[in-house]
Formats: structure tokens, C-alpha cells, sequence
């Protein structure tokens, strides 16, 4: 990741701006605020539309399945029928079959929902956490500063994978809120940091000191000042995050740790389907195509995020 | 000496002291003294000038004005109340001091457009202006600084420095204060856009009755609007008295070097000029050297100088220097 400090620097560019007292004759233009200018560049960027539009499609799949699974004309996952087990693909089943006899379309579009719940729960709520741990401790530094410094160490001790495995099987429980309440407990340190390091660079700033010398409480100078400067870096950690998250939770259900059948997952999907790669790959195959492929859209949005926040890379 | 209710801000043994200390676990305790001891008074409408050589202290002694940072060790007065008694009182002083940062690309919150920025100290001191008005108060402050309304929805990245600079001195006027510490407001400026703004400042002084402090290193500036000057070496004020009584009559040594090492533009008056080089470099603010803290790089000092530290003493009316040879030069 490149170094978050040098974020704002793209705000000193200079830019022809207005002469003072600008002539009467000027059309008084409203002004593109700096976050929408980043944002129209963003969306022109077609390293961005692409992966941009297949998270968006990914996103439809997960809010309304019904639909995009009916497509076809046979969209119940759960409409199984055990003589049809392990048929490759047919008229109106293009996927083929798994050993249940479900369709494998459905369920591979049904598929989506978890995944990408579980990446959007685990990359707010670890976002949010961040952003409030790391303000506080970069704004107040010191005693708390220090506690969470050592906090987020001990986290930094665990093996992520080997962690979340042995807090999920003490928790016995195998939901989505179980599921995502783990993943989140090892994702938000490192934001964190980030947050942190951000905070301190903005904190130095003359801005901060102006608001401070007007009397502005501590609270508005976070909130108004350095939140909105500092959060840059956070948002491109997080957006490269969600990848990672979807990619940890199949691996997760893989393991047989994470989401179990009869929910519909594409790690449970792929589970099943190693003991029957040699006759049906199609189980394997379809699956793990929709999971690369929403891993990498999303990896790729990230990547974009990161470089036209980067002044470096303009 | 003016009389007490003419002095708006009076600062007694200012000291500012960074803590240090040396890697390890018996690393050895020491502190930057960035401010040693300095007393100094702002009368009602006077400009006075801090100069001096980088990390001499002077933007150290800004923020103790303003209460950016609180002193190591002495006290603030402005007008009567003292900076740190109370959160009320601060509150209160914060109205009457405000201060112009040198880099108005960094002291402009890119993510706030003008207007913004501008209602933002109204909204702090909310019993300031009525928040009907507060659209009225900002066409007034930018119309003060010489800024077109038009320009209040637009965000600082479109404005040139000299604007921005324009800009951070409204936000700094919003809340109606008397007195503007003034961190050498101008040298991140060109020179052309430099002399505008020294113009504003001055245009100000003269409409609103305000009262400077003013940070510089660039001594011709310093002369056209100076009423005072204090030199400060080493957290220290060496030298200070009425600006031309400075200029025309320097007493202590770092001060006669200091301003003969300002360019003249006058062919005449540059052959014959004296011209004084000092040697070395500024010491360290965490070990000044013992006595008086120029000795290293003075070229009249004694044993004495290294032994016994000199005070501020007056030499003309108003005009005072800390150097143990005075009567001798």
C-alpha cells in the first residue's frame, strides 16, 4: 500500500484560480467540491467501471437472487430432485445439477447473498471501529494512544485463520452475524493503524490549529477537520478488504468452520464438490469461477480507489 | 512605559520547554528550551515585531499568545484575563486573539468551501452573530479582505496563495477579535502578492483598530509596519525598542549583525555600509551555551559573557538590550 500520509498533497496542485476581485462579466459557476472531482474521475476510469459494474451486478445478484436465478426458468435452489443428482447441463439448467439434485445456477446465484453480507458487515463494522479507535487514539495520543497500540499487538499475535477456526468451533454457532462477528474482530486492527498514522499526519496541520485557536471543541475538530481529511487511506484499505473477506469467509465454510448446508454459500458449494471433482468438476468449477471472479472486481475497485486517491499515480 | 489599561496583551517570564530524551531506558532527560524567559507588551494599536533567525523561538511565542500551546512556565494577560484560568475565560480571550498561520495552503481545510470555513468560527461562538445573519457577516468579512462574494462556494484549491492567505485572514477577523498574532503571514507569498497583503494588514490596522504581532524574518517588511521591534535569539529577547530607534541605532550585537545582514537595494549605500558575518552556527536550543547565549558567535565577547547572564536594560527611551558591553561599544 502506498504511504497514506502523502494523500492530501494532491489538494496543493496548483490550479489557475479566480483573480481576486474577478471581473463582473464572470458567470458565478458553482464549484465541484474536491470528493465529487475525485469521484467523476473515478467513474470515467474504465480500470473502474468495469470491475465497478460487475460489484454493482454482484450486488443486484445479492439483493434480489429471485430473479437472476429465474432466468433460465428454473429459479428455486431448493427445488431438488434426487434422480436428477449430478446430471450435467440441460435445457433450462445451464450449470447442470449437484448431487442433491438443486440446480446449480440457483444455487450459485443464491450463492452470492452470504458472501457478500457477510464482506459488507465485516468491512463497515470494522471500518466504523477503526475510524472511531483511530481517531481518538491519533487526536488524544498518550495513555490511550498506548493502550490500544499494545491492544491491537496482541490481536497481531494470532494467526488469522488458525484464530477464527478455533472461535468458531468454541462458538458452536455457524450464522452469518457469527460468522462476520469473527472475521471483524481480526480486521479492524490493522484499519486501525492506518486510521491512527492518518490522524497524526492531519492532526499537525494549520487548519487544526486555526479551529483550535477560534475555541472549537475537540469534538469538532475531529469530526469537521480531520475525519474528513484522514479517512482516505481507511477507505481504500477497506475497499481492497472486501475481496479479502470473501475469499477468508468461502475458506472459512471450506473448512467446514463457517457457514454450514442447508445454507446456500459458495463455500459450502465448493466443499461438497471436492469429493466430486472427478466425475462432476462443474461443481467445482462454476462456483469458484463466480467466487474469483467477485474477489477480483472487487480487489480491482480497491485498486482503483487507492490510485486516484494517490496523487503520485495521476 | 504605557500605563496598564493601555497594554492589551502582557506576557511575564514566558517559558516553553520541549521535554527530550535520549534513546534507551536510562536515556538521559533534557528540554528544547524553545522560549527562555521572555516578558514582552502589546500596547492598544501597536504592531509590534518579533524577528530572528529560524528556531530562535518566535513561532513558539505564537502559539503561547494564542494558547495553542499552554507555557512551560509564566503567564499571559489579554486585556486584564489570563490565558488557562478557566474554560470560560479562554473561550472568551480566543475573541479578542486569533492568529494568521504562515501556509495558507495548509491552514485552509480543503474539504470545507469558503463560506464554510467562514461561518465555522460564528457557529463556534454562536452568541456572536444571530444565525439569520450569519450569510450577511460572511459577504462582510470577505468584502473586508478585499474578496468577491461570488466566491463563497467555491473551495480553497481554487484559490491562489495570496487569496488563501485573504481568506485565513477573514476566518481569523469572524470572530471580531482586537489583537492578530501574525506567524509570518507572508513568507510562503510571492513578492508581488506580498506587498497586497501587508497593505491589507495595514488597511485593517486602520479600519478596525487592530493590534499586531507580527512574525517575521524579512526586516524591510518588518520596518514599514513595525511600530516595535523585539529580536530574539535563542528564546530570548535580546533587543527591543521603537522600530527606527532599532534600525538606525542597534545596540546589541546579534541585532547590528542581523540587520546588516539585510540586502540594500542603494549602490551608495552598500559600499559603504558596515557588514557583519557571523561565523557558526545557532546553537542548539536543548544546551545554550552558559552567560550570554550569543558569546559563540560574538565577536566582542568577553569571560565575562560566558559567566554572568545579561538583562534587559534600558539604553534610550523605550529602546532596551541584554548585553553586558554596552557602555563599551
Amino acid at each position: 500500500m502506498s504511504d497514506p500520509t502523502v494523500t492530501m498533497a494532491s489538494e496543493r496542485t496548483p490550479e489557475p484560480g479566480p483573480t481576486a476581485g474577478a471581473g463582473p462579466g464572470r458567470p458565478s459557476r458553482r464549484s465541484v467540491s474536491p470528493a465529487r472531482q475525485m469521484l467523476l474521475d473515478l467513474v470515467t476510469r474504465p480500470r473502474f467501471a468495469v470491475p465497478g459494474t460487475l460489484v454493482l451486478l454482484l450486488a443486484v445478484i445479492a439483493v434480489f437472487p429471485g430473479p437472476i436465478a429465474g432466468f433460465f426458468g428454473n429459479g428455486d435452489p431448493l427445488a431438488c430432485d434426487l434422480n436428477r443428482s449430478g446430471l450435467p447441463a440441460g435445457e433450462g439448467h445451464p450449470f447442470g445439477f449437484d448431487i442433491q439434485g438443486c440446480d446449480l445456477y440457483a444455487q450459485v446465484i443464491y450463492g452470492a447473498r452470504p458472501s457478500i453480507t457477510i464482506a459488507v458487515i465485516v468491512t463497515v463494522t470494522s471500518t466504523l471501529v477503526a475510524m472511531a479507535l483511530g481517531l481518538v487514539a491519533g487526536y488524544y495520543g498518550g495513555v490511550i494512544d498506548t493502550i490500544l497500540g499494545r491492544g491491537i499487538d496482541l490481536f497481531y499475535g494470532f494467526p488469522f485463520m488458525l484464530a477464527a477456526i478455533v472461535i468458531l468451533t468454541a462458538l458452536g454457532s455457524h450464522g452469518i452475524w457469527a460468522v462476520s462477528g469473527t472475521m471483524a474482530a481480526f480486521c479492524w486492527p490493522t484499519m486501525t493503524r492506518v486510521m491512527r498514522a492518518s490522524v497524526l499526519a492531519t492532526r499537525k496541520l494549520d487548519y487544526v490549529k486555526a479551529a483550535r485557536a477560534l475555541g472549537a471543541s475537540d469534538l469538532r475538530i475531529m469530526v469537521r477537520h480531520i475525519l474528513p481529511n484522514a479517512f482516505a487511506p481507511v477507505l481504500v484499505l477497506a475497499s481492497l478488504t472486501v475481496g479479502g473477506i470473501i475469499a477468508g469467509e468461502a475458506s472459512l465454510t471450506y473448512l467446514g468452520v463457517g457457514l454450514r448446508a442447508p445454507s446456500i454459500s459458495w463455500g459450502v458449494q465448493l466443499n461438497t464438490a471436492q469429493s466430486y471433482f472427478n466425475s462432476n468438476p462443474n461443481l467445482l468449477i462454476y462456483p469458484s469461477l463466480f467466487l474469483c471472479v467477485t474477489v477480483l472486481s472487487f480487489v480491482l475497485v480497491g485498486d482503483a480507489v487507492r490510485d486516484i486517491l494517490d496523487p503520485k499515480s495521476r | 512605559m504605557s500605563s496598564p489599561s493601555d497594554v492589551l496583551v502582557r506576557g511575564s517570564g514566558l517559558v516553553k520547554h520541549y521535554p527530550t530524551r535520549e534513546p534507551g531506558l536510562r536515556g538521559a532527560k533534557g528540554a528544547i528550551k524553545a522560549v527562555d524567559g521572555v516578558d514582552l507588551h502589546l500596547a492598544r494599536g501597536e504592531c509590534l515585531a518579533l524577528v530572528g533567525e529560524s528556531g530562535c523561538g518566535k513561532s513558539t511565542l505564537a502559539s503561547l499568545l494564542t494558547h495553542l500551546e499552554p507555557p512551560t512556565g509564566g503567564s499571559i494577560e489579554v486585556n486584564g484575563s489570563r490565558w488557562g484560568k478557566d474554560r470560560r475565560t479562554d473561550r472568551q480571550i480566543r475573541r479578542q486573539i486569533q492568529i494568521v498561520l504562515q501556509d495558507p495552503y495548509s491552514a485552509l481545510n480543503p474539504r470545507m468551501t469558503i463560506e464554510q470555513i467562514l461561518t465555522e468560527p460564528l457557529r463556534i461562538h454562536s452568541d456572536l452573530v444571530p444565525a439569520r445573519d450569519h450569510s450577511r457577516r460572511v459577504t462582510e468579512l470577505l468584502e473586508m479582505v478585499g474578496l468577491n462574494d461570488s466566491h463563497r462556494h467555491r473551495y480553497p484549491h481554487e484559490f491562489s496563495g495570496g487569496q488563501r492567505q485573504r481568506i485565513c485572514i477573514a476566518r481569523a477577523l469572524a470572530v471580531t477579535p482586537r489583537i492578530l498574532v501574525c506567524d509570518e503571514p507572508l513568507s510562503a507569498l510571492d513578492v508581488s502578492v506580498q506587498g497586497q497583503i501587508l497593505e491589507l494588514f495595514r488597511d485593517l490596522r486602520e479600519r478596525l483598530g487592530l493590534s499586531y504581532v507580527f512574525i517575521s524574518h524579512d526586516l524591510a517588511v518588518v520596518r514599514s509596519i513595525a511600530d516595535r521591534v523585539a529580536v530574539m535569539y535563542l528564546g530570548r529577547i535580546v533587543e527591543q525598542g521603537p522600530t527606527e530607534e532599532i534600525y538606525e541605532r542597534p545596540r546589541h550585537p546579534y541585532t547590528r549583525a542581523l540587520l546588516s545582514s539585510a540586502p540594500v537595494t542603494d549602490p551608495a549605500v552598500r559600499e559603504t555600509r558596515e557588514r557583519i558575518v557571523l561565523t557558526g552556527e545557532v546553537p542548539s536550543p536543548a544546551n545554550p551555551p552558559s552567560g550570554c547565549a550569543f558569546r559563540t558567535r560574538c565577536w566582542l565577547a568577553t569571560d565575562e559573557c560566558a559567566t554572568t547572564v545579561p538583562v534587559l536594560e534600558p539604553v534610550f527611551q523605550g529602546h532596551e538590550a541584554a548585553c553586558l558591553l554596552l557602555g563599551d561599544h
